[in-house]
């Protein structure tokens, strides 16, 4: 693709990049900013080699988990890369400096008691900001699975946040 | 109705982890900046003008002679005739891929180029060693820009003409290309040392099997 392009791939994706690094870095700000620079250098100097057949989305999005495995192998080696969605979701380290409301943390802790799969979902949607076709891609999946699956995973997450 | 609220509750929840504006601003800056440097039609200018270049000095005779006959040889007063077309062919490829190509002919060239001087006996084939390497230099470093199956695929053949090149030169060049390869980043270089060890093992295997043949050959029939 032309890198006169670039600019306008990087409105489109970058939000997106930088939560996706953020939560999984802890909410540790000066490193999300950093990788995501490294990681659009990257795609940047690759775009005109951009297969696209690909879409946009899944490339960027395994190029951003890759810079990170690539990050975490380095600094924390005893981490499961294999696992790397789920890292430091599971720890509320951003929440915590995040500072976030009681019934936003209630909210986080309904989701880790979700199925994997399911609190997978719920935070690339709503938390990261893809759209159901983005994350359809990166999972080889049908969009309308996934909203099938979403709509059910709203009903618990609700169900979930009825109990005291 | 109830799903609305979780859905902005959960929006909300994401908004905590907003890049800051001003970041995102300096970074969309520096790619502007650099796509703006990057405009094909600079591109185009460029693959113009060498081309302009190329076809002016092949449609003079001299030019088509310089660069396509094989008695232009380093020696040949002709022969920095052929290094300024190669040079601007150098220049009018604009694609990574274009780029190794265009260093992989060149390279091929050299290793004819040294079968001829062998040949003929030159007293230059150590020049043309040293020529030979600077191409290779080229077409490693064109490699870098290359994905991993191209950069895989182009090593091969750059260690595929090496190999029929020391087929055609004295001993002393190896030593160089073996310096040359300890001076490449680690996973390259790691790729060209099994390649020429493979290469070697090859080798000794060859002679083994022509020694067995010979020393069958000798062996007094019953």
């Amino acid at each position: 693709m032309d890198q006169r392009d670039f600019p306008q791939f990087y409105r489109k994706y970058v939000q997106r990049i930088y939560k996706f690094l953020y939560y999984r870095l802890g909410g540790n700000t000066s490193l999300a900013q950093d990788l995501t620079q490294d990681v659009f250098l990257k795609a940047f100097q690759a775009f005109d080699r951009y297969d696209e057949k690909i879409s946009e989305s899944s490339w960027v999005y395994t190029i951003a988990r890759n810079h990170l495995i690539n990050h975490l192998a380095k600094t924390k080696p005893q981490v499961d890369l294999e696992e790397i969605e789920n890292t430091n979701w599971d720890h509320d380290d951003w929440a915590t400096r995040a500072e976030i409301r009681y019934d936003e943390k209630r909210l986080l802790e309904a989701i880790s008691q979700l199925p994997k799969q399911d609190a997978m979902l719920v935070r690339r949607k709503y938390l990261e900001g893809w759209s159901y076709e983005d994350i359809a891609e990166m999972e080889g999946r049908s969009s309308g699975a996934l909203r099938v699956q979403a709509h059910r995973v709203l009903k618990q997450l609700r169900i979930a946040l009825k109990q005291p | 109705m109830f799903d609305w609220f979780l859905k902005r509750k959960l929006k909300r929840l994401g908004r905590h982890a907003e890049p800051d504006p001003a970041f995102l601003r300096a970074l969309e800056r520096q790619f502007v900046m650099h796509a703006k440097t990057s405009r094909p039609s600079s591109v185009a200018w460029k693959y113009a003008v060498a081309s302009l270049v190329g076809v002016a000095f092949l449609a003079s005779g001299t030019g088509a002679y310089a660069y396509s006959s094989d008695s232009v040889l380093p020696e040949h007063p002709l022969y920095p005739i052929r290094e300024s077309i190669e040079r601007v062919e150098e220049s009018a490829a604009v694609t990574p891929r274009l780029k190794a190509t265009v260093q992989l002919r060149h390279l091929a060239r050299r290793v004819h180029e040294q079968k001829l001087l062998r040949q003929k006996r030159s007293s230059v084939q150590e020049q043309q060693a040293a020529r030979f390497l600077q191409t290779m230099e080229r077409a490693i470093q064109a490699g870098e820009t290359l994905s991993p199956v191209a950069q895989e695929r182009l090593d091969r053949t750059i260690i595929r003409l090496e190999e029929r090149f020391a087929e055609s030169t004295s001993t002393t060049l190896p030593e160089r290309i073996q310096t040359r390869i300890q001076m490449l980043p680690e996973p390259r270089r790691m790729i060209y040392k099994n390649l020429l060890e493979r290469r070697l093992e090859h080798r000794l295997e060859q002679m083994e099997e022509n020694r067995t043949d010979l020393s069958e050959g000798e062996r007094p029939t019953s």
